[in-house]
């Protein structure tokens, strides 16, 4: 009478349903784990290499010289590990022109901030990066508006993590004015403060 | 009871994580948009972005830029749907993208640069040859070619990467008509 093969009849709904939430979970855990799991991530590569709160122009891309996957040739990056167990980290830098960025990541690649440079931009930045928990005001800025504190101070999810300044390049003639400017970003404890 | 093990097996195990496979490395209508063989990561490099993008990007061991300042396109496959391969040549012909900086690169499927006398891996705004009315036209081949060339080696499956910075601060119209260029093979080996 039916064409459903008497296999395929003897499976119950039950087990079809427990089957779905049970897959569903598997996929929720499984998308969850790959980030933690990534050891070829970018951030465990930088992790091995870099010194902590220095500041590191990473060289050029090119063929068996990567220092990321998926990198070209057309930017520059200089990246600080930081570690703000010990004291706030200062990262100064400069972003000299449009398609220059600052982010901040987090060891497992979250991007909690960016910044991207503006003509209207005084050249040179001085962040502050505090542990989660202490961003503090200075009597220096009371009156002064809520922006401009977040602007000079981030509190970073976690202690750890990374800055990374990225540089289009945009020809090899602009490679010398590229590479001394990223030579010229600090990133250190803050003594005193 | 063996048809039930069986099923829940394949639904819970192969299903579960089979679609968090594809969802992390190809993404989905909910994480990408796709432009013919192109496809970008709508999220890619932002505090925001979901759990299968930032799957997508710390397993392949990247470092996106964050999708509100550039928008990175990636083509694994050429307008044909065919698989990018080193043995064929491709034409990447199509308008030159309207941001203010843009870069194409050719890798291979791990996301290296693939090695060659020239010392070419791309071709960014400042250094393509542009043709009449600001065309792109990029020969991706193994051998030398006339104009643009991108040399592919012996490196077997290829990976073509598109970024656009300021796609969005281009312009609602130029930016909003752009669209990445096509990827014509041209022949085998």
């Amino acid at each position: 009478m039916s064409m459903i093969p008497r296999w395929v009849r003897g499976i119950s709904l039950y087990t079809t349903v427990l089957a779905l939430v049970a897959g569903g979970i598997i996929h929720i855990m499984a998308t969850l784990v790959v980030p933690q799991l990534a050891k070829a991530s970018a951030f465990q590569r930088l992790t091995d290499s870099l010194p902590l709160n220095r500041m590191r122009m990473l060289p050029p891309s090119e063929a068996g010289g990567q220092p990321i996957p998926f990198l070209g040739p057309d930017v520059r990056l200089a990246i600080c590990r930081y570690d703000v167990s010990d004291g706030a980290v200062a990262v100064t830098f400069a972003l000299p022109d449009k398609g220059w960025t600052f982010g901040a990541y987090t060891n497992h690649g979250d991007n909690f901030y960016v910044l991207p440079a503006q003509e209207q931009r005084a050249s040179d930045i001085t962040l502050t990066l505090v542990a989660p928990g202490e961003r503090s005001f200075s009597l220096l800025t009371l009156g002064r508006p809520q922006a401009v504190l977040s602007i000079s101070q981030i509190e970073v999810p976690e202690t750890t993590g990374f800055v990374v300044i990225r540089a289009p390049v945009r020809g090899r003639a602009f490679a010398g004015e590229i590479e001394a400017v990223l030579r010229r970003a600090q990133c250190a404890v803050r003594r005193g403060g | 009871m063996l048809a039930n093990v069986l099923v829940f097996v394949m639904i819970a195990v192969v299903g579960g994580l089979g679609s968090s496979w594809y969802m992390i490395e190809r993404g989905s209508a909910l994480t990408t948009r796709s432009f013919g063989p192109w496809s970008a990561w709508v999220a890619a490099g932002r505090s925001d972005a979901d759990p299968y993008t930032r799957a997508h990007f710390m397993r392949r061991g990247m470092l996106p830029v964050s999708s509100a300042l550039a928008v990175t396109f990636e083509a694994v496959s050429d307008s044909d749907g065919q698989r990018l391969h080193s043995s064929c040549e491709y034409v990447v012909d199509g308008d030159e993208p309207p941001g203010r900086f843009w870069s194409l690169s050719v890798f291979d499927e791990n996301g290296g640069l693939i090695p060659n006398p020239a010392e070419r891996y791309s071709y960014n705004s400042a250094t393509l040859l542009k043709g009449a009315g600001g065309r792109m036209t990029v020969a991706i081949a193994r051998s030398a070619r006339p104009g643009n060339w991108l040399p592919t080696g012996g490196a077997g499956r290829l990976a073509l990467m598109l970024t656009v910075e300021e796609l969005r601060e281009a312009g609602e119209g130029q930016a909003g008509r752009w669209r990445p260029p096509q990827i014509r093979r041209v022949t085998c080996r």
